[in-house]
Formats: structure tokens, C-alpha cells, sequence
């Protein structure tokens, strides 16, 4: 089917848009008053205390998978305390919608000035040196200020880190930095001048005019003595820092690159908590394939992506490419000729499971191959977490189990 | 993004002191918050989500309206908010509904007809296209303005917005073979 043309797009999209607007129940512009002027009577003290544990409880249930230390109770007796209504604000609670199930975090109670990734994308933020000392690191990445850039990678066009380029806002994750403490904003911002990103923690408020400011350095990453490269809230309190004992972009790694988790708490000295820190989305990811010909001259690839690891890998895409005449007929293989493209994304595997991809193709006659697959046809393909796609660590020690490849001989055709 | 000032405000003459900021607001927020809303929910594919996340994005309006009713378009300033808290929330929302399983999701029933195809379609594709596409077919952005809302070069928006129409018409085509069987 060919690409339907503007206005086919147009009137299908007005017909969804009319519907989509007809759908959607939006309260009151009362409630959004009343939210507002909650927010502002309970941003003292006391109340952001309260709201810091409404808004950590979830994040902290989900990384129950810890031990020790960094091991939470059930967020159930920590969040039931605090759903009194306020009397001063019942008569707007009662205009507004049924809420979530206990343990939810209350919007009315939400801090508002933490940002969100987005709200950072294009923010201008001064930030610390990335060399301290004024070295020559912070002319290729400025920091006074920096307009941070969208670090997201593009698995679509088969990123999976960043490339040169401006300074990255990578990851935000909102957690406690403090027992007691509120719920403050940390981003992992980074820049790449050359081969190599250099990482930075900062935590992030509003400035009260409607931008941001850095009211906190965190952790300040280098190539070589600590290498920064993910953070993710700590169960408890503080932010858990990934350090890598090498810099990794993702590229091929012959052997694993191990880590090493410190945890940040204001005023505290970094902790290692290596071996107390939940893992969840640390795992190894590994690819097999194996290729079976058929009786009708086609042949069928079985491409087997294993869970490897101790833990559930929380996401991780693939690119594959293949020589000219490599045509599969579940999709079209991008040729290898080209700029990497990413085929597919997963969104998690359990420790231990496995997702299967069936292909299909019919190899044509070795007299028909273009000139570069005179030594064969090949497919080829690589597998890589989806970095600092959610607030736990996404991470993938060992990449040298995670390419694969198809070669398809004249022989094998003959 | 600095949102740029826009022209002046009517003498104070003419501005019923402290109810005319309220009724500004109220007359912005029902002015756009279905559309808003309506686009953000074929974001997500979660109505009750998207009425939350617009929600917020009015709150955060409200709580700064002094400024944003002078921004020379306060709808684009509420919508990149509201569309860039939808973005994070979908980043985070995989990893939240696979461990947390403490609620059942409920989904909402898609719009009937076609449109079930087009929203079925809509979800299959990536987040980026997704939004490139919602924002120039729902929203009628030009490219240059969704490039200004996402902070990317315009072509970009036109590599996502080509990427994202072909997409949608392979998933579209699989949908009407299937139907056709």
C-alpha cells in the first residue's frame, strides 16, 4: 500500500480529533483552581514533607527488588497516614474526580516545581564546569549556561547513545535526597566532545520565575578515574550512581564492563552500596540464532534474544542490516550500505525468558548477487538496552553476546 | 524554549481588577482543553491519563498565568507542557505497569469505525513519529512549529513525519488485509 497523500491524513486525523475531543471528560476549570491554590497554602514545610512521601512511596514500591539497606517496606503504611483529607480544601476535593487507589500520588500534593525530562529539553540551566580547574573540556561543553539538548537516542535510526554534539539532559528522576527530606529533581546531564560522554548529577528545582536552577551538585564524571553513567532513585533515600570501570557508548565491548553503584544523600559522603543496591534492569541480554533450510528452497532464521542475566530487562532494541540481496520477507531489511536503522524495540524479559523472531527469506542465485557479496550475502544485527529509558538502571554489562549474524555462502546455494 | 511576549495587555481601565485574570482563564481553559486533551489521549492511547496529564499542564498555566497569558500563545505554551509531560510519562510507564501491577489498567474504549484502525495504528508506531504525526494532522502544526515545540531541526520533523505516515499506512494496509480475509 502506498503512503496515503496529505489530505487523506487530514481528514482522517479531523475525524479522529472531533471524536477524541467528543471522548475526553476534562473537570472543571474549578478543580484546576482549586488545585492550584492547594499547592500554594501547602508549600510550607510541613506539606512538603507530606509530599514527599506521597510522591516517593510508588517509585519506591517498584524497586523493591533490594536487599538490605537498600530494602523498603510496603509504601501501604507509609501512604494510608497521610490520606486525611484537608479540612480547609474539602469542599474543593469534593468537585474533583474519584482519585487513584491508596498509595497513588496525589496531584493535589504534587510538588510542582520539580521538572520533568521535558520540561528540561531546551531549558537553559548554568551548570558546573564538566572540567573543573578550566580545563579544555568546557569549550567543546559549555555549562554557563547550557541549553540542554534532547538526549534521548533514536532507536528508530539505530541510536542507542548519543552522539557528538550539544549538552545532553539525559535522565531525570525525582527521589528523595534525604530521610524526611522532599522529593527533589536530579538530572544526568552529559556531553560528548569527542569519542567519549562526560556525565554529570545536579539537582534541578524551579528558579520561581518559570525556569530552572541547579541547587545542588551531585556528581561530577570524568572518562577515566569515574566514569558517571546512569543514575536511579535509591529505595530509600538518595540517588543510586552507576559508575562504570570504563566509559561505554554502547559500542562493541570484547568483554563485560563491570560498575559500581554509589549512593548520593545531601551531606553525606558517597556510599558504596554495590552490593546492597536493587539491580533491577541490570541483566545481560544475549542473541543466538540458528538457520534451518527448507525442502522448498526457502530458508527460515530463528533468532532467539535470551535474558541472560539475574534480573528483568526493562527495554532494549535491535538494528539488523543485511547485503543487497538479503530480502526478508517478514520486513524490509535496511541494506547494510546505509545508515543503521533500528527493526525493533521490546519493552522487558523476565531473568531467564526469551523472545523468539522468525524470519523468512528465499536466497537467490549466487549469479545474482551485487558485487560486494562475491564471498556471500550476510545479515547482520546488534542488540542493546534502551539507556535512560526509565528511572531504574538500564544497563547491559555484557555486549560482546549480543550481535548476530547470517552468512549465506555460493556454496550453500549451489 | 523562551516562549516570546506577545502584545500588550487592554488598559487596566478596561479590566475588571482581580475577577479579569480568572475569567481569562477560565475562557483559555475551555477554549482549548478538549482539543488538548483529544490529542494527547491519541498520544497515549489512555484517556483518563490524558485528562490528567493536560490537567496538570492547566494547573502549572494557572499557577504562572501573570506571565503566560502575556506569552503571544499560551495554547502552544500549555500544549508543550501537557505534551511534554505525556512524553515522560510514557518513558516511565513500561517499567511502572510491569512492576507495580497494583492496579488493573483499565483502557478506555477506542472511538468506533475507522478510527479504531487509525488508533490502533497510532499506538504500533514510535513515540517520536507518533507525536510528529498527531501534531501536524490533530493539532495543524506546520513543520516549523512542531520543530520549535520539540527543539529538533525542522528536518527532523520531516524524517519523523514521513517515517511516522509510512508507518501508519503499512499498519493500516495489515489491518484491511486482515479484515478482508
Amino acid at each position: 500500500m502506498s503512503t496515503p497523500d496529505d489530505t487523506q491524513f487530514e481528514a482522517a486525523f479531523a475525524d479522529l480529533a472531533h471524536a477524541a475531543e467528543l471522548m475526553v471528560d476534562p473537570v472543571d476549570s474549578a478543580v484546576i483552581h482549586g488545585r492550584v491554590r492547594r499547592r500554594r497554602t501547602t508549600r510550607g514545610a510541613l506539606a512538603a514533607g507530606l509530599a514527599a512521601l506521597l510522591v516517593a512511596a510508588p517509585a519506591v514500591w517498584w524497586l523493591q527488588e533490594s536487599n538490605g539497606d537498600e530494602n523498603d517496606p510496603p509504601p501501604a503504611e507509609e501512604t494510608t497516614a497521610t490520606a486525611t483529607p484537608d479540612p480547609t480544601t474539602a469542599d474543593e476535593s469534593a468537585a474533583e474526580p474519584e482519585g487513584g487507589p491508596d498509595g497513588q500520588a496525589s496531584e493535589d500534593v504534587e510538588d510542582p516545581v520539580l521538572p520533568a525530562f521535558g520540561d528540561l529539553v531546551g531549558a537553559e540551566l548554568e551548570l558546573p564546569e564538566f572540567q573543573p580547574d578550566g580545563g579544555s573540556l568546557n569549550d567543546a561543553c559549555p555549562s554557563g549556561p547550557a541549553t540542554l539538548a534532547d538526549g534521548t537516542p533514536e532507536w528508530e535510526d539505530g541510536q542507542w547513545y548519543m552522539h557528538e554534539g550539544p549538552v545532553w539532559v539525559l535522565k531525570v528522576v525525582h527521589t528523595k535526597l534525604e530521610e524526611g527530606g522532599p522529593t527533589r529533581a536530579v538530572a544526568l546531564i552529559g556531553c560528548m566532545p569527542v569519542e567519549t560522554m562526560v556525565r554529570q548529577a545536579v539537582v534541578v528545582a524551579g528558579d520561581g520565575a518559570g525556569g530552572w536552577e541547579v541547587t545542588e551538585e551531585v556528581a561530577l564524571g570524568d572518562t577515566s578515574d569515574f566514569p558517571l553513567f546512569d543514575i536511579a532513585p535509591a529505595a530509600t533515600a538518595g540517588v543510586l550512581l552507576m559508575v562504570t570501570d570504563t566509559e561505554t557508548t554502547g559500542m562493541y565491548e570484547p568483554v563485560p564492563v563491570d560498575y559500581r553503584i554509589m549512593r548520593y544523600r545531601t551531606g553525606s559522603d558517597l556510599e558504596d552500596v554495590t552490593g546492597e543496591a536493587y539491580l533491577l534492569g541490570v541483566t545481560d541480554i544475549e542473541a543466538s540464532v540458528e538457520v534451518t533450510e527448507g525442502e522448498d528452497g526457502t530458508w527460515r532464521i530463528e533468532l532467539t534474544l535470551t535474558n541472560a542475566g539475574d534480573h528483568e530487562a526493562v527495554g532494549f532494541q535491535m538494528t539488523a542490516c543485511g547485503s543487497d540481496s538479503f530480502v526478508l520477507e517478514e520486513f524490509d531489511l535496511p541494506p547494510c550500505t546505509a545508515d543503521s536503522e533500528g527493526v525493533a524495540v521490546y519493552e522487558g524479559l523476565a531473568a531467564g525468558e526469551s523472545v523468539v523472531e522468525e524470519w523468512t527469506f528465499t536466497p537467490p542465485p549466487s549469479q545474482e548477487w551485487s558485487g560486494d557479496e562475491d564471498s556471500g550475502m550476510y545479515l547482520l544485527g546488534d542488540v542493546r538496552p534502551t539507556t535512560y529509558s526509565a528511572e531504574v538502571f538500564v544497563y547491559d554489562p555484557d555486549l560482546s553476546n549480543n550481535g548476530f549474524r547470517v552468512d549465506v555462502t555460493p556454496e550453500d546455494v549451489a | 524554549m523562551t516562549p516570546t511576549r506577545g502584545t500588550r495587555h487592554p488598559p487596566a481601565a478596561e479590566q475588571p481588577l482581580l475577577l479579569r485574570p480568572t475569567l481569562e482563564f477560565d475562557d483559555f481553559y475551555a477554549a482549548n482543553v478538549r482539543t488538548i486533551t483529544g490529542q494527547i489521549f491519541a498520544y497515549t492511547g489512555d484517556r483518563a491519563e490524558a485528562e490528567d496529564l493536560v490537567a496538570e499542564a492547566f494547573c502549572r498555566a494557572l499557577a504562572r498565568w501573570h506571565k503566560v497569558q502575556d506569552y503571544e500563545n499560551p495554547t502552544a505554551w500549555v500544549r508543550r507542557v501537557a505534551w511534554n509531560l505525556a512524553t515522560s510519562h510514557l518513558r516511565r510507564r513500561t517499567v511502572a505497569q510491569r512492576f507495580l501491577k497494583r492496579q488493573q489498567e483499565v483502557h478506555e474504549p477506542p472511538p468506533d469505525g475507522d478510527r479504531v484502525d487509525l488508533m490502533r495504528a497510532l499506538a504500533g508506531i514510535g513515540e517520536r513519529h507518533r507525536k510528529a504525526v498527531i501534531l501536524r494532522y490533530m493539532a495543524g502544526l506546520t513543520v516549523a512549529e512542531i520543530a520549535h515545540q520539540e527543539g529538533v531541526p525542522e528536518a527532523t520533523v520531516r524524517s519523523w513525519l514521513a517515517r511516522g505516515k509510512a508507518a501508519l499506512a503499512g499498519r493500516l494496509a495489515v489491518h484491511d488485509e486482515m479484515e478482508e480475509r
